[in-house]
Parts: structure tokens; sequence; C-alpha cells
């Protein structure tokens, strides 16, 4: 066959192929959307956003995070973004990276009349985020392996030579460890943290890939205990698993949990800010709090008055950490430093 | 001598070549890296950050020693030997690289240790550590080893052999003559394993080995810390190009020139009975551990749900279908003129991306195609095949050069001289000469593409999700039964496409010989 025959015909059915496919794109002009980037995982995330598709009739185009240990790549494409976002509004699953995302003059604040009812401890003062749905960090035990009355209650009971070697957490540069981490800096102060953290070392405390690795460890008894979220150790518990989840540290002398609910902002000259709003108000409803916590992310509602099962706990009862979130982010780099020097060679 | 007239398309589709490759693989790095760059650079190495990178030097070297140990051998069974069932391994020998290793990890684990539900012996031996994640990645990545090194065998002018054979046993023909002449595959395919191992983030993380591109991500995504994290690229980069220009200088001065009018098929060795078992024993032995345990693992943790799995995430499987596909297209077209135009010389130019962390080269990529002319690129698919290309265009491109070096340049030559067009030459030598490497260089693209991750969770834009991103969504909060089908589906997805190439390479061969 004739070679510019066949150079051309190729380039026809590439160029066929590319219109065909082109089909795909929306165009964005004539339909109503909105861009949401979720932190938050998929499954429990995907329904409610299909429901506010389907209530307002304004389509959401959404992109997932996935190993929140491995990429933050939500986050970083969000700074990356800086110049021409892409991005309406950010759904993130705690606050440490919204702090850095306000830090970095990414947002844009919006009261919504829904975050009225949020407690200000859970909300930015000036409406740059408001929270939602919460987890909390926990301490889970395998409960063939761990009697009951030696079970630990605080995180100061991880330093105990009787489980040396067999305790877990993920990887503290992380998600919601780190977050953990720079909370204790913040609250015990730089000397206090650093020896207890020495200790763990000490006690031969292995540090696994993330949160879901803990539970794994922990359910399969390779490990005794370990820390980790409430959703993690839910997912284990609503299988019957051999475990128990335990809210650490919440006698009346102790310092109380971390408690890191779901986070919702507006990102700065996004493409469809109004439309952002709505969602907005959307995912802050009463409504929203109580699907999250019926699904088995078991997502304690922030909001008073708010229906919930019986394993989620009342915000009110919960005693937690004493520091604010700005004071847990300015803690963040010399404490990841730090556990960075001790825990990863 | 290049006639005249005719230069002008050949220089054109030289420049027009480069400059493609310049835009979409290096100018998104250079960009980012002289917006970033500070003098305080020099000084990130200390004790710490030196022991991580010398413990991931031994595991990469390992896992290329390894890879070699397993697949040359393996290639040398399939091309040279009556080895039985020959047939079915050269197709069953790729599969290992298809699952990928993080997958095949878990499953390991899972077989070996209290984990599994259906399946665990709870053997008392401690796998977490250096050798284990050697072993792993070796056994996931020596089908490169062997799909190079098998292509660079069925190549070789058998001439030379028999007559080398006359005069001497087999195994100094084979020593002298074979192994120097697949020498640049095989130097090749050692590169690609390396730096695969290098980029591995999933497998040392899972067996609790500390190395160093996970550093690199630290800084990226724990401290933001864009400068430190290209600060601590710079020796990977620096080393890789260490191990391009030792490559090149090696290769350089040799002649690997064979090709000449035509090329026969050898004759294989017949082996021994003995031979025969120690051999079906060795490749079995090989594809037991590395695909068929894991598969069955996989098979079992699945429950069978593939149909309910299929319809979850039907948008992602034939997203990363297509896009594979264009993708793999794309670069073969692009490569093939990339490694006619630009020999090894250039090397250090073309193999630049592959020294780039893959995280680096997905900012890199938003940040210079995230603007109002480029708008329609980057909020649609076309930014995610830009991603594949950015990083695979060299594997495309060097799977595809010692094919071009085996070609004489008198044959080009001499049809230049009786007064063809740039245009025939292409078609009527280039193209039939260059099919065998085309098509390993098509599958290479391929399956690359098929399973990235790391570059295509940055550059995607909302809404579009491919499948392995879809997996390792899912791998978070612990949903094994999906995990494992949409796994399964993936590795059918690869194999479908590469055993319709080989049996349509079977028919091409056929034709040829008769």
């Amino acid at each position: 066959m004739n070679i510019n025959r066949l150079l051309i015909s190729i380039l026809a059915l590439f160029l066929i192929a590319i219109v065909l496919m082109s089909g795909c794109l929306e165009s964005g002009e004539e339909i109503k959307e909105v861009v949401i980037y979720v932190a938050h995982d998929q499954d429990y995330s995907e329904p409610i956003l299909k429901e506010f598709e389907g209530e307002t009739g304004i389509k959401v185009k959404t992109l997932y995070d996935t190993e929140t240990t491995k990429t933050v790549g939500l986050v970083n494409k969000l700074i990356a973004e800086k110049n021409r976002p892409q991005a309406d509004v950010f759904w993130n699953n705690e606050l440490t990276r919204t702090i850095v995302l306000k830090n970095e003059g990414i947002l844009e604040p919006y009261c919504s009349p829904n975050a009225l009812e949020v407690p200000d401890i859970y909300k930015d003062p000036d409406c740059y985020w408001t929270g939602f749905g919460a987890r909390t960090r926990v301490i889970i035990y395998n409960t063939d392996l761990v009697d009951k009355e030696d079970a630990p209650t605080s995180i100061l009971d991880l330093k105990n030579p009787k489980w040396k070697g067999k305790i877990c957490i993920a990887n503290p540069l992380f998600g919601t460890t780190a977050s953990h981490v720079a909370s204790l800096f913040a609250y015990w102060g730089d000397d206090k943290a650093i020896r207890y953290f020495n200790d763990l070392k000490e006690n031969d405390i292995k540090i696994v890939e993330s949160n879901g690795m803990v539970r794994d460890l922990v359910v399969s008894g390779e490990f005794y205990m370990g820390l980790t979220d409430t959703d993690d150790a839910n997912d284990a518990l609503v299988e019957n698993k051999p475990i128990a989840m335990v809210f650490p540290d919440q006698g009346d002398e102790e310092m109380g949990t971390l408690v890191f609910p779901n986070s919702v902002m507006l990102i700065n000259n996004g493409p469809n800010p109004d439309n952002g709003k709505k969602l907005i108000d959307y995912l802050l409803s009463k409504k929203v709090e109580k699907t999250l916590s019926y699904s088995k992310a078991m997502q304690i509602p922030l909001k008073p008055g708010v229906e919930h099962p019986e394993n989620v706990p009342d915000v009110d009862k919960l005693k937690s950490i004493p520091v604010t979130q700005e004071e847990i982010y300015n803690k963040l780099e010399v404490s990841q430093k730090f556990v960075q020097e001790l825990f990863i060679r | 001598m290049i006639q005249r007239f005719r230069v002008n398309l050949r220089l054109l589709l030289k420049i027009l070549t480069f400059l493609l490759f310049f835009i979409i693989a290096i100018l998104p790095v250079f960009c980012i890296f002289l917006s970033n760059f500070s003098f305080e650079l020099f000084s990130v190495f200390d004790e710490r950050l030196s022991s991580i990178f010398l413990r991931t030097l031994i595991l990469c070297l390992g896992t290329v020693a390894l890879s070699l140990i397993i697949g040359i051998p393996f290639a040398f069974l399939l091309e040279y030997t009556d080895l039985p069932f020959r047939s079915f391994f050269k197709i069953a020998y790729l599969l290992p690289l298809l699952i990928p290793p993080y997958i095949s990890t878990i499953a390991w684990l899972e077989f070996l240790g209290k984990r599994g539900d259906l399946i665990s012996l709870d053997l008392p031996i401690y796998v977490y550590n250096l050798p284990s994640v050697i072993v792993i990645l070796a056994f996931s990545f020596f089908p490169l080893v062997t799909l190079i090194t098998s292509f660079a065998l069925r190549n070789i002018d058998s001439r030379l052999e028999d007559a080398a054979r006359l005069l001497y046993p087999q195994r100094e023909v084979i020593r002298k003559i074979t192994l120097p002449l697949i020498m640049p595959h095989i130097i090749i395919s050692s590169i690609f394993v390396f730096v695969f191992s290098i980029s591995e983030l999933g497998v040392p993380a899972l067996l609790m080995v500390n190395t160093f591109t996970p550093e690199i991500f630290a800084q990226f995504s724990a401290f933001f810390d864009t400068p430190r994290a290209i600060a601590l690229s710079l020796p990977l980069v620096a080393l890789i190009f260490i191990i391009i220009l030792l490559n090149h200088l090696y290769l350089g001065r040799k002649s690997f020139v064979t090709i000449s009018s035509f090329s026969r098929k050898g004759k294989s060795i017949k082996l021994s009975k003995t031979y025969k078992l120690i051999a079906l024993a060795f490749t079995s032995i090989i594809l037991i551990l590395s695909v068929l345990i894991p598969i069955s693992i996989l098979l079992l943790e699945s429950r069978l749900q593939f149909l309910i799995a299929f319809y979850e995430a039907f948008e992602p499987i034939i997203n990363t279908l297509q896009f594979a596909i264009l993708g793999a297209t794309l670069m073969t077209f692009l490569g093939f003129f990339l490694a006619y135009f630009y020999r090894s010389s250039f090397d250090p130019i073309i193999l630049l991306p592959i020294a780039i962390p893959s995280m680096m080269m997905g900012i890199g990529i938003i940040n210079f195609f995230n603007t109002d002319m480029t708008s329609l690129i980057y909020n649609s698919f076309p930014i995610i095949i830009i991603g594949y290309m950015a990083r695979f265009l060299p594997f495309v491109t060097k799977t595809l050069s010692p094919f071009f070096e085996q070609i004489h340049p008198s044959i080009e030559e001499s049809a230049l001289l009786s007064g063809s067009s740039f245009p025939r030459i292409l078609h009527r030598i280039l193209l039939p000469l260059m099919k065998p490497g085309i098509i390993s260089s098509w599958v290479v693209g391929f399956v690359l593409s098929i399973r990235e991750l790391s570059t295509t969770l940055l550059v995607s834009p909302a809404g579009l999700q491919t499948l392995p991103v879809r997996i390792y969504t899912l791998m978070h909060y612990g949903a094994p039964e999906m995990v494992s089908s949409l796994s399964l589906i993936l590795i059918f997805l690869i194999i479908t496409p590469l055993i319709l190439l080989l049996t349509v390479r079977r028919l091409i061969l056929k034709l040829v010989i008769t």
C-alpha cells in the first residue's frame, strides 16, 4: 500500500478516535456544575454528593484522594493550582492541612448559615473553614491477646514495657498521626513530648504504613495494640473482629484525645463560586451529619440535636485535647522533623 | 550524503520530534526546578539520609542482580532451547509484570502470616526486611529483562553463531558471541529495573524498610517543602545520570551491527532429558512464586465478586483502557522517530525523565499546563496521557534504539543512492526491520501506562479516575473483595491486548517466512 495513504488513514483514524472520545468531554458552559476535591473516603462521600446532585440539579465533578499517608495529592494539587484554581470546594477529612491551605492563601472566607450551630472550636473565627462530622484518635487492642483489666486507657500506657514490641502506629509524618503528634507537642511542650516518644522508641514501637494497616495487624494478632482513627477501627468492629476500641485519656484529670472533624472550605477564585457555596451549605446540614454518623465511618456530629446511633459518642461528652488548630499547626514542622529523625532511619 | 531537496521533510521531522519530546518531558521539570532552586540545597545530606541512601542503593543493585539472574536464563530457555510448553511460557513470563508489586506483597503477607481469612500458613519467618523487598521486586521486574533480552536473541543474525559453532562448543559461543551482541539490551533492561526499584514506594513501606524515594515524597507531602524535595532528588538524578554515561561510554566503542540484508531464526539447542526437567522446574517455580500464588490469593480474597466490581468501577476501567492504548500508540510513534534521529550520543537527554521522581514530574506538569491557552489539555484526559508520555517515553525509546543500532547504515545509504525518498525508506526498509521493536516498545508503553499511579494521581482532572487510582483508593479502608476483584480485572485488561499482539506477531512471522 502507498505509504502516504497509510499514514493519512492512520492520522484520520486517530483524529476520529479523538473526536469520538471528546464527546465525553464536558463543555462546562451549558451545564450547571461544581468542582469539589474530596479527601474523605469515596464510598462515604460519593452518595452524599450524588444526593446533592439529585436535589439541586448541579453536576458535581469530584476528585478523590487515595492513600492519605502517601500522597496528600489533593493538597499539593490545590497549592500548585493556586494561580488558576480548578476546584470550588475542598472537603478535607481533618484540619491540619486545612490550616496549611489557609496560610497559603488558597481559601476564601464564607460564612455559611448552616455553620452557626457548629461549636466555635470546630470552625474558623473568620469563616475560612467549618468542621462537621468528626473522628478521634483511639487505641485499639486485640481482645484475644489482651485482657480487659490490662487494657490501655491512656496513650501513656503505651510506654508500659509489658507491651514491648507489640504496639504499632502509622507513619507519623502523614495524616492524622502527624496531627496527633503535633497536638502532643503543643499540649505538653517540646521537652515532655520528646521524652514520651523516646520512651515509645525504647518500647520498640513499630511504624507501619497506614491507620488501616494498624487495624489489620492488630486484628490478625501480629501486634497487640495500636493507635488509629475511629473509622478505621469501626471497619473491623462492624465485622465483629476480635478488637476493642478505647477513647484514651477520658478521665477527669486526663488530657483527652484528639478530635478532628471533616472540614469544608471555599477555594479562592474557583470556577463556580455560587454553586460552591450551595454545596458547602448542603454539606453542613444536619442531614449530612446524620448520614455520616450512621455510616461505617461513625462520624461524630458537631451540631446539637443530630440523631446518631449508639456507638457514636456525644461530642459534648467527649474530652478532647485542649489545644487550638493554630497551635497544632505551629508545632507541625518541629514535631515532624523530630519523629522523622527518631523513627524513619 | 542526503539529497538536498529531501532534507526538508527529514529535518522537519527531526526538529518536530525533539520539540515535542522537550515540551512534554523536559520543560515542565526544568521550570519547576528553576523556580525552586536555591544554594542551601547542597547541605541537605546528613548521617540519617546517607544511611537511607546507601540502603536504597543496595536494594536497587540487589534487585537488578536478581532480576538478571532470573531473567536472562529465562530468555535463553525460551528462545534457544526446546523447552517443553515453550509457547505457554512465552506469554506467561509477562504476567509478574502485570501484577503491581504492592498487591503481590499483600497477598504474600496474608499467605505467610496470620492475616489471610481463608489461607494462612502462619510461618515463623520474619519477612519485614530488605532481602524480602529485593525478592519481591526482582520477581516482579524480571519480565522486563526477559522481554527485552528475548527480542534481542530473536534478532541476532544466526550466521555469526553458526560460524562460531563450527569451531567452538556451544558454551563458548554464548559467552563470546551471543552475550556481547545482546549486551546493549541487557544493560538497558538493567537500567529500567534499577529505576523501577528506586521509585517503588509501596513494597518497602509494607515491609517496613525505609528507602530514599519516600524521603522525597515526605518533603512534598508532609513538609510541603518543594525546594528541599528537589534537593533530595538531585542525588538520584545524578546517580542515574552517571549510570547512563557509563552505559554510553561502555557501548559507544563497540559495534553491534549484525542485521545486514536478512536474518534467520537460529537452530534451537536440544536439551537432554535431565536438563529439560531442570529447565522446566526453573521456569515453573518462578512462575508459581511470582504469579500463581498471588493470583490464587487474589481470587480467594475477591470471593469472585467480579461482576459487582466491574459494575462499580465501570468508568475507571474504560478510562484506563482508552488512555493506555492511546498513550502507548502515541509514545511508540514519537519514540520511533526519537530513536531513529537521536542515537546514543543523545542518551543523557532522552533518558533524563526517568531520573525525575514521579511526583516531581506531576507537579511540574500541573504548573506548566495549567494556563488559559492549554486549558483544553489540562481539564480533560490529554493531561493524563501527557503524564504517561513524560514518564515513559524514555523507556519506549530505549526499547527501540538497540534495534536501530543493529541496522547497518549501509542499508539506508544504498537505498538513498538508488534514489529513494525518506518516506519510502521508512515504509520499505525501516518499518519492516523494526517491526519486532515497534511491537515490543508498544507493549512496554502499554503495560507501564496502564498501571501508572503516582503521576496520574496528581494530574488527573476532577471527574476522571483510572483503575489503579480506584484500587488504591479502596485499599485505604480495607475492601479486600473489591480490591482483589479489581486487581484481577486490571490484570485481565493487560493480558488481552498482549495475547492479541502475540498471536498477530506469529502471523506476521509466518507471512515473512513464506
